[in-house]
């Protein structure tokens, strides 16, 4: 399909969106930019590391239903909450073009290269580690799910740091 | 070499590595039962021998399954929703409170209802609460599973290790506790204040309080809560008197248990079926499978050779012996499972002369076996190996993290553990 001088962002979100880096990132939208879907990965990286854990118990029994149950409302909810704060702020930074909500479970750095390639993004947008007020450049400066993501994206990747307070 | 001695020692390495690579994922339970069989079958242990050694452990088995009915009713009356639910209240919205009432619920919990517990049930709902309150999920869930190792040596119902250590070398509590409690109490700070310092970033800063909600099972069932919480406590002081007295610990738990299903039975929906579907059955098999093998190992004299192998590794120094059996315990762990390792080992010790030695060889096995899982996690450094395989492969595994954490804790916990059972070895 040839959109042509459009441009279709992919805004890749942690789980604590950051005001300043989110406002930071409108700034730097091309200005041909007719979508934005907003991304959010729950990470199932914490949850497999347990599981592995769990492993080693000869009495281990199987998770609850409702355990089970109960843990995935919560990343559901929590990741709607974060996409809906998202999606606020961005508003709040005069954002006035289309904004698509995206969430799905898995891990960050594959999910987020995932979605890049099914989208069709033009570009991918997400911060170079997450964590508040880490960000000076340096060795240790762009986290594993970037420095995924900087080597597998199927487009160009904006890497956003250095953003002071 | 007797013919028989190589078999026992075959069938025995068989049932080990079956036990740690699960062969086309053949149930860990099923391998011991039939290494056990064969053990018998080649005329190592006598069927009669067999059978009065396992009627003997009833104290062992009585335990376990009613540890595990325990921690089960406990968890469907709520009691450990409620607990991370305090937790979370008493935080005052600061997440390295938060972090250390998670801790202390991991410690009570596994000093009275076993790191079972704590790891297999507690872990998912701080997870869930982690979630809830936006918070970074790590710190508070390997908290849990952290702390249930190495809270796991404070009482003797605290890791069903401990009961199959006292069943060989039975101890007062008196005994118990001036040996174990200031090792247990040194693992404790230094698990607290590794994770403190490993999980700095991730701590810094509060959390929104306004999104702590209070259990729905406190509502529902209120009064099954309320019996069941007081039954815990009730079965918490039934362990500390038995102990005390030297009364089998497995008619506390399996009497705490069935008051327990009295309670649900009254003011609950007891619900046999799904309750029996929700323990491990397959423990006792693997438990009664590797009992047998190791009288085996006995029999035929194969443990004489292990205890002169530890003894050798142990020597004369109070100190030198105390980290032989921790790091032999911590490493049996790691390498094939702790009950096995521990079960050998144990053998092993009891052939030696009974003297301090051989004490501060027993309460070094219970430190080396609890804390030992911590390394790895996943308990067996095969299955690490498997997943490292598997990770350069291409497949997903991300226990890293996890092994990280433990190798950066465990060193730090077995020799602040280690130096105190020293110090109070004399």
């Amino acid at each position: 399909m040839d959109r042509g001088l459009s441009v279709r962002v992919l805004l890749a979100v942690g789980a604590n969106p950051d005001p300043v880096w989110l406002q930071r990132a409108v700034t730097l939208l091309p200005a041909q930019t007719s979508e934005l879907v907003l991304l959010h990965v729950v990470d199932v990286g914490p949850r497999h590391e347990w599981e592995q854990a769990r492993g080693r118990f000869v009495a281990r029994a199987p998770l609850r239903p409702e355990r089970e149950a109960s843990l995935a409302d919560a990343e559901r909810e929590r990741g709607v909450a974060v996409l809906a704060r998202a999606e606020a702020i961005l508003s709040g930074a005069d954002y006035r073009g289309a904004i698509r909500q995206r969430l799905v479970t898995g891990r960050p750095e594959r999910e987020i290269v995932a979605a890049a390639a099914t989208l069709g993004a033009d570009v991918i947008v997400l911060r170079a580690r997450e964590g508040a007020g880490r960000a000076p450049a340096g060795p240790a400066s762009v986290g594993h799910v970037a420095r995924f993501v900087v080597d597998h994206a199927p487009c160009p990747v904006l890497l956003l740091r250095g953003v002071t307070r | 070499m007797e013919a028989r001695e190589v078999l026992v020692a075959l069938i025995t390495v068989a049932t080990l590595l079956a036990v740690m690579l699960r062969p086309r994922g053949i149930a860990e339970a099923l391998s011991a039962l039939v290494g056990g069989a064969l053990v018998v079958a080649v005329g190592a242990v006598p069927p009669v021998q067999a059978a009065a050694l396992l009627l003997n452990a009833w104290n062992v088995f009585g335990f376990f399954l009613g540890l595990m009915l325990i921690a089960a009713a406990a968890d469907h009356a709520g009691v450990f929703d409620v607990l991370a639910w305090q937790a979370a209240r008493h935080a005052a919205g600061s997440r390295r409170r938060l972090l250390l009432n998670v801790f202390a619920i991991g410690i009570v919990l596994t000093a009275f209802l076993s790191n079972d517990a704590t790891a297999l049930v507690l872990t998912p709902v701080v997870y869930t609460l982690a979630v809830r309150l936006a918070l970074p999920v790590r710190p508070y869930a390997f908290a849990c599973t952290f702390i249930a190792d190495t809270a796991s040596f404070l009482l003797p119902v605290s890791n069903p290790i401990n009961i199959l250590v006292l069943q060989r070398f039975p101890a007062s509590l008196p005994t118990y506790l001036h040996h174990l409690l200031p090792a247990a109490l040194g693992a404790i700070a230094v698990n607290v204040v590794a994770f403190f310092i490993l999980f700095r970033g991730d701590l810094r800063g509060d959390f929104d309080t306004t999104a702590i909600v209070r259990p729905a099972v406190v509502d529902r069932a209120p009064r099954l809560l309320r019996f069941t919480s007081g039954a815990l406590v009730a079965i918490a002081a039934g362990y500390l008197l038995a102990a005390w007295q030297g009364w089998p610990l497995g008619l506390v738990a399996l009497a705490g248990a069935t008051v327990l299903l009295g309670g649900w039975a009254r003011w609950g929906n007891l619900a046999g079926q799904k309750l029996a579907r929700e323990l491990s059955w397959g423990l006792f098999g693997f438990v009664a499978g590797f009992l047998v093998i190791v009288q085996g190992i006995e029999n035929v004299g194969l443990v004489n050779g292990l205890g002169r192998g530890l003894a050798l590794l142990a020597g004369a120094e109070p100190l030198r012996a105390t980290f032989a059996a921790l790091l032999t315990g911590a490493l049996g762990a790691n390498v094939v499972n702790n009950v096995p390792a521990t079960l050998i080992q144990l053998a092993a010790i009891d052939s030696l002369p009974a003297d301090r030695t051989q004490t501060l060889l027993a309460y070094g096995t219970i430190v080396g076996a609890d804390l030992g899982p911590n390394l790895t996690t996943v308990g067996s450094l095969a299955t690490m190996l498997w997943l490292l395989i598997l990770r350069k492969r291409g497949v997903e595994i991300s226990s890293l993290d996890y092994l990280r954490i433990g190798v950066a804790t465990t060193p730090g916990l077995l020799l602040a553990a280690g130096l105190a059972l020293w110090w109070t070895g004399g």
